[in-house]
This record gives C-alpha cells, structure tokens and sequence, in this order.
C-alpha cells in the first residue's frame, strides 16, 4: 500500500509483530497493508531501513530528497491527525525516525561516516595523506609572523585545489562500495579519504579564522 | 468545528477560514480585514479594540496600547534599549514580565493580545457564523520559545485551543503556494511592523520543505517611524525650539505623523510636513537616505540563512515580499540588489500571513489534502556544561518532529545530583543564551567523577514542543519534564489570570453585545410600528400579519432575554419581512412627493 501510495521504489523490513489493527502477520512497515494503519516504528532499524532504502553509497540528492517527500507525505503526524490516537503516536515516531535518517544521509560526509559506523571501521589510527609540500608550507605558516597576502593567497589556493581533488576521489569510492566488490579495500580506501578530507577542511577553517585576524 | 487561522500582527491582526476552497477573511468595524492591534483602555477600564482604538492613540496615549507584540516573552531587561520611545507607561516591578501601567491597573502582553485575539474570534463567529474554539497562530520564525509559548498563552486566555504556531515567512510560502502551484526554493522577505525574518523553503509536489530561517524580532516599520520622527524633531527643535519628545502626547503624534509621512512618501516623490505652524518639504530620496543603516540590519540574517540553507543567492528560483514595509519602493529596490532577483509582490502583503494560517488551519483539519508543511526549529538547543558553556543538543534549522540526545558525566567525586539548564541560542557561553528550563537528576549512587553516563534526549514533536528527559545509564534514576516556560508567574498567577480572562471576556463582551442589540432591536420596533400605522394600505393582511409577529417575537426578546444573539436573530427576521414592504414605502413616498405631497406628517408622533 505504501509502494503505491509514495510512488518510489521503497524496501521495508517486516515486522515483528502482528498488524495492532487487523492483525495480519507478519506485519509490513510502516503500514499496513492490508488495512492502512501505521504501524510502530521497531527499535533497531538503520537509517537506510528506516526510510525504506537499500544500502547504497552514491545516492543521488535529488531522487533521495523525493523520496523523503514522499514518505512524509504517507506519515507525517498532520496528515493522521483525525485518526485514531494510536496512529497518531506511531506517525509521529516514525517522522521523527526518518527526519533524522534524512539529516544523516543527504549529507555525503555524514552518510560516509555512518556507513563506517556501520562496518566498525576504525578511523582513529589512519594517518591522513597530504602532499608533502602543502603540509610543509602550512606548517611553516603557522610557525612565522603575521603572513604577507600574495603567500596566503598563493597557499589559498593551492588548498582549495587539494580540497576539490580529494573531493573527486569520493565518487568512484561510491560506486565501487555500491557495487559490493572487494569490500574490505573499498572500506579503507573510504576511512583515507574522510581522514584527508578532516584535516583539509580543518586546515581550511584555520586559514579563514588567522586571515580574518 | 472549523479551525481559525490567525495573524497576530505587531501592526495590524488578521482572521479567516478556508470556505470552498477560497480564502475568506473577517472585517472589523470598517470593512477592513485588517484590525488594528491597539487597545484602548476608558476611565472604567473597558477595553475597546481595533480601529477605534486606533483613534484613541494620539488623543489617550496613556491609555492606548499598540505594538504589543514586541513585548510578548520580554522581560525589563531585554527591551531597556527602546523603552524610552514609548508614549505609554510600564510597570516598574516586573523582572521577567513587561507590565503595562495604565491608572492603578496593570497589564501583561499576553493580556493584550488575548484580547485582541478574542476580538478575531468573535468576529470570525459572527461573519462566518460558526462556533470556533481552535485557532493556528502566526508568529516571526525567529521568535524564541517563550515568546511562542506567550503567543500560546495569549490564545488560551481568548478561548482558544492553539492547535499550532506557524511562522510567518511559511505561511506566506504556503499563501503562495495555494495561489500559485508553485516549485523551487523559494526565499520569503518579511518585514513588518516590528519584526523582520528571512527563509529559506524548497517547494515541490506540494512539499514545502523549510530550510533555514533568520530574521530580528526588534526590526520594523514602526524603526523606519521612530527614525523618521527623530529627523522632524531635529528639525522642529533647531527652527522652533520647542522639542516634540518634550511631552507624551506630542511624541506620540509626531510618531503617527512620521507613518503617515512614510506611507505616503510610497506614492508620491514628496510630501508637506507641517508642524504647529512649521512647515518642510520632505521628499522621498531624503527619506530613503535617513532609513538606510537601519534596513542594512537586514543583511546579516539574510547572508547567514544562505549560508546554512547551503545556497547561493543565483540558487533561489523566487523572492517573495511580505509584510506592510515590502510596499516602500526603497525596500524593494533594496531587496532587488540584494538577491539580484526582481522580488514577486502579487499577493497583498498585508493580508498574505493570514491566508497562509486559514491554509495550515485547513491541512490540520484535514481539508487540504496534498498539501504539507516541514518547518525546523529556529534556534539551537542545549544545555549548559562546565565552565558555563553551551553544548548544542539540537542545531537550529532542524526540522522538526526531531529527537536528538547527548551523554554527559559529573566532575565531582560522590555528586549525586546533576542540574539540566535547558537553553536556546548561538552563543557559546549560557549567560548569553535563553534560558528556557531547569530541572534536576536527583539520587544518584556516588560515584568518582566522570564515571556516571547521564544521556539527556531533547523531543520536539510536530508542534513544536520540547521535552527533555535525562537519565543515568548504572543506576537507572530518571527526570523530565516538558517545557513550559513561565515567564516569572507561579503556576497559582497562571490559573488565576486564565479563569479570571474566560469570565471576564464573555461577560464583558456579552454586555456590550447586549446594550447595543437592544438599542437597535428597540429603534427597529419603532421604526417598523411607525411604518405599519402610515403605509398599511400598501401592503396585504398576509403580509401585515406577518410582520406584526416578527414585531412581537422582537419585542419579546428584548424584554426578557439577555442572549444577545436570539435578539439579533429577531432583528433580522423582522427586517426580511418587512423588506418588500420598506420597498413600496419608499416608491410611495417618491411619488407623493412628486405631487407634492407627503406620507407621513413629522408632527405626528411615531
């Protein structure tokens, strides 16, 4: 019933439990579909699950964001207001699951930190990768006096070219993860590139803060 | 039951229902959907509202309050800047409460606008003849919490149940949406009276997505006024010597002077300003230069909701105006060369919120099928932590209904209970935050420092409502609490003024009901008695005989009942049966005339 209804391709797990309403067996999620009713939202669904979504990476943020209208639609609390209260209490669980699913997940640095929560990849002990010369001449930077602006203007931009080159590392990474060949490989090659994309962005943000000083 | 979508504004409040479909708002006493929110107070302290009120501001100004909005969730101390602009007094006591002082009477903001709100309801009763008890309310999407839950309050004390507050700039999205099937991010400016906000929305399959809201709540037409106002005064003071500010009632006028001027400076290059024999020419290039670093405060907000929608301005399909001050063509110039966008000012500004609330008003009773509004919370939440610092539990822009939780520990060996300080706002320290809430984690087993693992979870559901639990994982003891600030009243003061306000409200507004449907019920039966006697033969026994009854039925409501509608009701019935008969009257009495002679003899008694 909520395949049609929403209009995009969603995969649920089922339920544990019966339908609270009609008592079909196992029930589907989040509703019904048999008599309509929402059901409750299950204590350990991931994100992916909770909006109806299979594992993937690459997710484009056009069609994910479609689907998430969709889905709040069928299940926000002000479209169940007259129903019974039950209904009412389980849609609210349910929006407030999938608002913090849709949070996570639009992000890409949010979804590739989630998604190797969710493998128990450790990226504490990974060292991040930088040129040695960048790395070299920001330290030598914060080491001086106040710095002229033709050498901040100059490593500026030599940043923001690493930053948007290690940025472009990130979609083959996806879709080789989406892909599911060679998985392990494709996990550390994932913890590398956020371990670099850190200590860029922190770089980054560093810069800004000393050059508006 | 119908629900009643409300725009509480700072200037002007507004009223309405979805009926068929279409927007349908009230009318004050002038036909006007818009009413004035001012309140009057006479030496019995009756309240009068609306555009007699309005009247009463440059001739009572002690006695008239207007702009209340900017005071709702204030205390003293956060409005010490702009107090010295105001013609009316405030109480000197109230801490956490403004108070307004008017003879030995005070009065709180909440107060004021319930009866302002009361006014709307009934109104709204009359016109669209239905009994309402629930409303949605708009309020700036960047007021904090206790000046929503005192916009709440205000609603409760007029009789209604507040199903949702709505921010301003959505429900003009959501105005514009149901006028115009509309897709894309969509920006809304929204300058008022006395608040400005800027947001951000992403509309699409009747979606409207929120996706970062900005604004000030003390930024507004009446600063463009007070602006204005202290040009003239410069001016007045240099060539006269006599200072305007000298006195309440002259300050006042030249306050209500300077909108004028304002307004009418939107349509006409220069305008006459004359002042107890004084008199400048004031154009509207003089104007525009005066109001200029006070319409750059816009700028901040502006640039910050970009940059936590994740947008650049060349991103935005549409800029939509909202609100009265969107009307002055400096504004709106301004707006261009902001966004580099012609912004759209098709729907009237004035009464664009309103519609927005009868729409979420019929979303939430669920007549408005395919439509669905995602707002966020404006403000970031947290708690305090060591050193009097905020942790941040939930990020503003966040949309809600949204669950968020944090764990903490203690920093004293042996501490058995932790205090949660709830507060909301960007800055780092407490202090410079609101306080919202505090609430302790009482009887926990000692333990060394930094062992204890206390999550604290933040709630908000779909309305907008906090509540925060808190809970220490080893031993199990839990707190929570909802939040529902009370801005200095003790939970006795609350309930004291809610059953005070229900029986005073009816029954002062019954009462004058009554009076005045008596007073026209009473000159009706004359007039119809009057009409009976002289023109009679005009009509048939049928007909008289009809109209007798509805004499009588009129004349027995009046002198038994005090229900002012069953006389207003007879009032009515008397005057639909006695129509066809006024019609051959006045054709009688043209001809007669016309020959020279009269119907009816003014010396005869009635």
């Amino acid at each position: 019933m909520l395949k049609k209804a929403v209009g995009v391709e969603v995969h649920f797990p089922h339920s544990q439990l019966a339908c609270w309403k009609c008592r079909a067996a196992p029930s589907d999620l989040p509703v019904c579909s048999r008599c309509g009713a929402v059901q409750d939202f299950p204590d350990g669904l991931s994100h992916y699950e909770t909006l109806g979504l299979g594992p993937s990476l690459a997710l484009n943020e056009e069609e994910l964001r479609n689907h998430y209208y969709a889905l709040c639609r069928e299940l926000h609390p002000d479209q169940h207001i007259d129903k019974e209260s039950r209904q009412s209490i389980y849609s609210l669980r349910w929006t407030t699951a999938i608002n913090k699913a849709y949070q996570i997940l639009r992000d890409p640095i949010q979804r590739s930190q989630y998604v190797l929560q969710l493998h128990q990849v450790d990226t504490a002990q990974l060292k991040p990768a930088l040129p040695f010369k960048l790395a070299e001449t920001y330290l030598d930077l914060q080491s001086d006096g106040p710095m002229g602006k033709e050498i901040f203007e100059d490593f500026k931009k030599e940043m923001l070219a690493e930053i948007v080159k290690n940025e472009q590392q990130w979609d083959p990474i996806a879709r080789q993860f989406d892909s599911g060949v060679d998985r392990p490989s494709v996990l550390r090659q994932l913890a590398q590139y956020m371990a670099n994309q850190k200590i860029l962005s922190a770089m980054a943000n560093d810069l800004n803060k000393r050059w508006k000083e | 039951m119908p629900i009643l979508g409300i725009d509480l504004g700072t200037t002007n409040s507004l009223a309405g229902l979805i009926e068929k479909g279409r927007p349908r708002l009230c009318t004050g006493e002038d036909g006007s959907t818009l009413i004035p929110s001012v309140v009057s107070f006479d030496k019995d302290f009756h309240p009068c509202i609306g555009i007699d009120a309005k009247k009463a501001l440059a001739t009572e100004s002690k006695r008239t309050l207007y702009s209340v909005k900017r005071f709702m969730g204030r205390g003293r101390a956060d409005i010490v800047h702009w107090e010295q602009q105001l013609p009316f007094d405030l109480s000197p006591s109230d801490a956490h409460m403004v108070r307004f002082a008017i003879g030995e009477k005070t009065y709180t903001p909440i107060e004021i606008s319930a009866l302002i709100l009361a006014k709307l309801k009934r109104l709204s009763e009359e016109q669209f003849g239905a009994k309402i008890d629930k409303a949605v309310i708009t309020v700036p999407a960047y007021f904090n919490d206790a000046q929503r839950q005192a916009t709440k309050f205000a609603g409760e004390l007029a009789g209604l149940e507040v199903v949702r507050i709505i921010n301003e700039p959505t429900a003009a999205c959501l105005a514009y949406g149901l006028h115009k099937k509309a897709t894309g991010t969509i920006a809304v400016f929204d300058l008022g009276g006395g608040t400005f906000d800027i947001s951000i929305l992403h509309v699409k399959q009747g979606v409207f997505e929120v996706l970062a809201t900005n604004g000030d709540t003390a930024l507004g037409g009446d600063d463009f006024d007070h602006e204005i106002a202290l040009h003239l005064r410069t001016a007045i003071v240099e060539t006269t010597g006599r200072d305007p500010w000298s006195s309440v009632e002259t300050r006042t006028a030249l306050l209500v002077e300077s909108e004028r001027i304002k307004r009418a400076l939107t349509d006409a290059p220069e305008v006459c300003f004359s002042w107890n024999g004084f008199e400048k020419q004031v154009s509207r290039q003089q104007m525009d230069q005066w109001l200029v670093p006070i319409l750059k405060r816009v700028e901040g907000p502006c640039n910050q909701c970009l940059s936590d929608a994740h947008l650049q301005k060349q991103q935005l399909s549409e800029v939509i105006l909202v609100g009265g001050s969107t009307r002055m063509p400096f504004v709106q110039k301004y707006v261009r060369e902001l966004f580099s966008k012609d912004p759209i000012n098709t729907l009237n500004p004035d009464e664009v919120v309103a519609v927005g609330a009868t729409v979420q008003a019929n979303i939430l009773s669920g007549q408005q099928g395919g439509m669905l509004l995602l707002d966020v919370i404006p403000l970031t939440l947290g708690i305090e932590t060591i050193g009097g610092t905020t942790s941040a539990i939930i990020a503003r822009n966040t949309t809600i209904p949204v669950s968020a939780s944090q764990q903490f520990s203690t920093y004293v060996d042996g501490q058995t209970s932790v205090e949660i300080h709830v507060l909301q706002g960007e800055r780092d320290l407490a202090q410079d935050n609101r306080s919202l809430a505090r609430f302790q984690l009482k009887n926990l087993p000692p333990m060394p420092a930094g062992i204890p693992k206390i999550e604290v979870e933040f709630v908000i559901d779909a309305n907008g409502i906090l509540s925060v639990s808190a809970s220490e994982q080893r031993s199990g003891q839990t707190a929570s609490l909802t939040v529902n600030p009370s801005y200095g009243l003790s939970a006795e003061e609350v309930e004291k003024m809610l059953s005070e306000a229900y029986a005073n409200a009816e029954s002062d507004f019954d009462k004058r009901f009554l009076i005045e449907s008596k007073t026209s019920g009473e000159s009706l039966v004359r007039a119809a008695r009057k009409s009976l006697k002289q023109g009679s033969h005009l009509i048939g026994q049928a007909e008289r005989d009809n109209i007798e009854r509805a004499i009588a039925e009129l004349e027995a409501a009046l002198s038994s009942s005090s229900d002012y509608k069953l006389i207003r009701k007879k009032i009515e019935h008397l005057e639909q049966s006695s129509r066809h008969f006024a019609e051959l009257l006045i054709n009688d009495a043209m001809a007669s005339a016309l020959k020279g002679k009269n119907l009816a003899n003014p010396a005869e008694d009635p």
